[in-house]
């Protein structure tokens, strides 16, 4: 087993009902694995050269994409590490938004600026509606956080924010250009595609440290055995509050980057569909398998344009027939694919 | 006469942990017998295993039948009556909706009405708490009623799965005698589950001891009684 | 005073729609313990086949009980065909598959029958019910068929066979097996009769807020509040609870200014959280005591 040392440690029973979540799951491939660094070292490469090589508009894409990935990464934490879930997602995706959104149009500040504030905006938004939701559990906070998630574009409309928000118009943003007389060398999208590049490797260093740290195997601890963990002394609601924060803000600063990105913000961007696009990526990536954020949101940008060529009409059944057949064929999603492969290739 | 029931090589296992490594052992027609052994012997483990409530391997053959790849559904229906442990009523359920349902498989008609009457006067208790929600009776009460629910398959084979469990002595005399009853007036032939072995020998005709999965000495119940092993180890006295 | 009067009636005929949503969710809790986020398409879908068969010249009171027959056969194979297969998967896996049906029918429906919103005729009349009376014709009989349906499946619930082994599947799958009773077959039951319930509260609705794909959204919602504050082991708790969500979020839509008449959905996320934080067995339901 090639990735054992990264696998996360933790009972099979009890679990269960939360998340399906896998023998010996794997937090995060790379690392000290030597095919891990190499497979990592490769994919920066890539992604460095990237932008040189194609169009402006695949490099939109793939800036969407890491923009995704951020966002199932921060829904990861939560589910895949503390065992809750969350339909809702897109609620905090879009306070992000909306933080950038109003910073950069309504007070002029800095692009640069927004993504600290919509992170701590997020986890307070977060953990505030993670202590009610931590009294739920399983298809309850499943409810709750689809009624988050159906009532987000309505809470965007309510005429008391319109000042702030636009309404029903939204707020359109002013791309930024790049810094430091870089653009003379990157055009602005290049540039956002790099800047979204490096906040997303230091979000990433900074959840494989999370799970990693005496936090993270308490929130593995909690999810893995609530009642043992609270009689080991680990405060489980503060703990699940303090993930569900950690979760959000996550999200809202991918939230935060994809304004920039798509230059406008509107309450109909927001809807149902967001929340289930970000939970969607996740089980396609694999739950509890951080590096899956990717896989995740590679599918969720390109596999809607492949399920529209293959039919216009019906894109969203494709889409929904693929999700059934991968929780048939592969519940541990892409994850547990290449780790089954990589067992399968060390032994 | 053949017996009713007839097992085989019976194994069984969760996951990776083997519970029952291939056990033999026979129900005569109208007959006691009683499996003890200590917990996590593999008692109840063998009761799941003959109702096809988990996956079993080996020969399981009822009234000249094997049933060992039957669903539990099916197995119900040829007549085999499970009194679960921890009883498994319907708490949210009347005591006579549970009585009802012990019938499911039965056609439908005013026999079923006269056989909850024939369980009333098994346990007139029950019959004082006929409206009330299943979850509301005592621990004994609701033994009773699992009893009665089994009754009401019109059973040939009860199982049996600690009918003392956690009953206070005096009910759980009042439990085999009940029994006792049963099998007199009804032949019903039963497999007892264990583990105040005092009690269970006292209705059984044959006797089983199991052991970490294995059947490690049979016969008579009177003979197991007088065993000095069995009587130092179970009976304590 | 009148306002008000009128805004309560008015409640109550949208919660008859609710309460109708509520049931079938109900349903389904009951059977598998889950809430099914795609009963709003599947009841959508069941419309729009109503739809259909009305243009092509059927009765309506033909229709109706069609439709009923049909969604009831389509929930049952669709427990049968999807669901049977991941019956002990997570959690988890059964919501991707709600949100997968979600997107099939969604998709289905806008591909067959197109996006653009259709107008279904009333089976009651429009109007009012009598001379200035402050409730419609169509409004009266979507509380009425609410009632039968409610009716019908106390009914059935209370006095057959089938569903005193329904209820008892729901309560102790087990101990319902060790019975005699084919679970599995229960909870396909279930499917099916949430998935009719589900064509009922679609055909009554699609007259008021007009068919296309993605009317049931917030609809479901509401039905899911109304389930929660019901209770979501009780159907009568469940019709009470959609009733109280219809009339809550008319009289906030007319009383409270900053949410108006459009913008009512973060009154049901604030019922379901409060109801689900206060009392988690709602107003009639049992409270669910987890194992460890």
């Amino acid at each position: 087993m090639a990735m054992s040392d990264e696998t996360m440690t933790g009972g099979a029973s009890g679990s269960a009902k939360a998340a399906p979540v896998p023998k010996g799951r794997a937090a995060a491939a790379g690392g000290k694995s030597t095919l891990g660094q190499a497979v990592f070292v490769i994919l920066l490469l890539g992604a460095l050269a990237l932008p040189f090589i194609f169009k402006n508009f695949t490099i939109f894409q793939m800036t969407m994409l890491m923009v995704y990935a951020i966002a199932i990464l921060g829904l990861n934490l939560l589910t895949g590490i503390n065992g809750q879930f969350s339909l809702g997602h897109g609620a905090f995706y879009a306070v992000g938004a909306y933080t950038a959104a109003i910073m950069m149009e309504n007070l002029g500040i800095g692009y640069v600026w927004t993504l600290p504030v919509a992170g701590i905006l997020c986890f307070v938004v977060g953990f505030l509606f993670g202590l009610p939701a931590l009294r739920l559990e399983g298809i309850y906070l499943a409810l709750a956080t689809f009624a988050l998630a159906v009532a987000t574009p309505q809470f965007l409309k309510l005429t008391p924010f319109e000042h702030w928000t636009g309404g029903v118009q939204g707020i359109v943003i002013i791309k930024p250009d790049a810094p430091f007389g870089l653009d003379a060398v990157l055009n602005a999208d290049q540039w956002l595609y790099f800047f979204t590049l490096a906040v997303g490797l230091f979000l990433y260093w900074l959840a494989r440290n999370l799970v990693r740290s005496r936090t993270g195997r308490a929130l593995m601890a909690i999810r893995d055995n609530p009642i043992a963990a609270r009689s080991m002394g680990v405060n489980t609601s503060v703990y699940k509050a303090t993930a569900f924060g950690i979760s959000a803000m996550f999200t809202g600063i991918a939230g935060c980057l994809g304004a920039i990105v798509i230059q406008f913000v509107a309450p109909d961007s927001f809807t149902f569909a967001l929340s289930v696009a970000i939970l969607v990526g996740l089980v396609i990536g694999g739950v509890g398998w951080l590096p899956g954020a990717l896989l995740g949101a590679a599918f969720i940008v390109f596999i809607p344009n492949v399920a529209e060529e293959i039919s216009k009409g019906l894109a969203g059944a494709f889409y929904g027939f693929f999700l059934i057949a991968v929780i048939y064929l592969a519940p541990q999603g892409a994850g547990g694919l290449l780790r089954a492969l990589v067992a399968k290739l060390g032994r | 006469m053949s017996p009713i029931l007839e097992v085989k090589g019976l194994e069984a296992s969760y996951g990776d942990l083997t519970v029952l490594r291939g056990i033999s052992f026979e129900v005569e027609q109208g007959g006691v017998a009683t499996l003890l052994g200590a917990n996590g012997a593999g008692k109840t483990t063998t009761l799941r295993a003959i109702c096809g409530m988990i996956r079993r391997k080996g020969e399981i053959t009822y009234d000249g039948e094997r049933i060992d790849r039957l669903s539990t559904e099916a197995i119900v229906r040829r007549g085999i009556a499970h009194v679960p442990e921890g009883r498994g009523t319907f708490t949210t359920l009347s005591v006579e909706e549970n009585l009802q349902l012990g019938a499911m498989t039965r056609p439908m008609g005013k026999d079923i009405s006269a056989d909850i009457e024939r369980c009333y006067h098994f346990f007139p208790r029950l019959k004082e708490r006929r409206t009330q929600q299943a979850g509301t009776l005592s621990g004994g009460e609701q033994q009773m009623l699992a009893i009665a629910r089994a009754l009401m398959l019109r059973p040939r084979l009860m199982l049996l799965d600690e009918p003392s469990f956690g009953l206070a002595p005096m009910i759980t005399k009042q439990i085999f005698d009940i029994l006792a009853d049963v099998k007199k007036e009804a032949g019903v032939s039963m497999l007892v589950v264990e583990q105040n072995a005092s009690l269970a020998l006292g209705i059984a005709d044959h006797a089983y001891l199991i052991e970490t999965g294995e059947i490690v000495m049979a016969g008579e119940a009177q003979t197991i009684r007088d065993d000095e092993g069995v009587r130092a180890a179970y009976l304590g006295y | 005073m009148e306002l008000f009067i009128q805004q309560i009636v008015a409640g109550v005929a949208t919660g008859a729609i609710y309460a109708c949503v509520a049931l079938a969710v109900v349903m389904i809790y009951q059977a598998i313990h889950h809430l099914n986020f795609a009963q709003g398409e599947m009841a959508m879908f069941s419309t729009y086949i109503a739809w259909q068969m009305l243009q092509w010249g059927l009765p309506y009171w033909v229709v109706f009980p069609l439709v009923i027959l049909v969604s009831f056969v389509g929930g049952f194979a669709i427990e049968r065909i999807v669901f049977k297969p991941i019956e002990n998967a997570p959690v988890l896996s059964h919501i991707v598959i709600f949100i997968a049906l979600f997107a099939i029918f969604n998709s289905f429906a806008g591909f067959i029958w197109d996006f653009t919103i259709k107008a279904v005729p009333s089976p009651f009349g429009d109007g009012p019910l009598w001379e200035g009376a402050m409730i419609g014709k169509h409004q009266a009989g979507m509380i009425g068929v609410t009632l039968i349906v409610l009716l019908l499946l106390w009914g059935f619930f209370t006095f057959t066979r089938v569903g005193l082994a329904m209820r008892a599947a729901a309560v102790n799958p087990e101990s319902a097996r060790l019975v005699g009773i084919r679970v599995s077959m229960m909870t396909a039951l279930g499917w099916g009769m949430a998935s009719a319930i589900g064509a009922v509260a679609g055909m009554l609705i699609a007259p008021v807020v007009f068919l296309e794909p993605n009317m049931m959204l917030s609809i479901l919602l509401y039905g899911f509040a109304g389930a929660v504050l019901g209770g979501l082991t009780s159907p009568l708790g469940a019709v009470i609870g959609g009733f109280i969500v219809g009339v809550v979020e008319n009289l906030a839509g007319t009383y409270i200014p900053v949410i108006g008449g459009e913008l009512k959905l973060p009154i049901a996320l604030f019922l379901i959280v409060a109801v689900l934080l206060v009392k988690p067995a709602g107003l009639l339901g049992r409270r669910v005591v987890q194992r460890v």
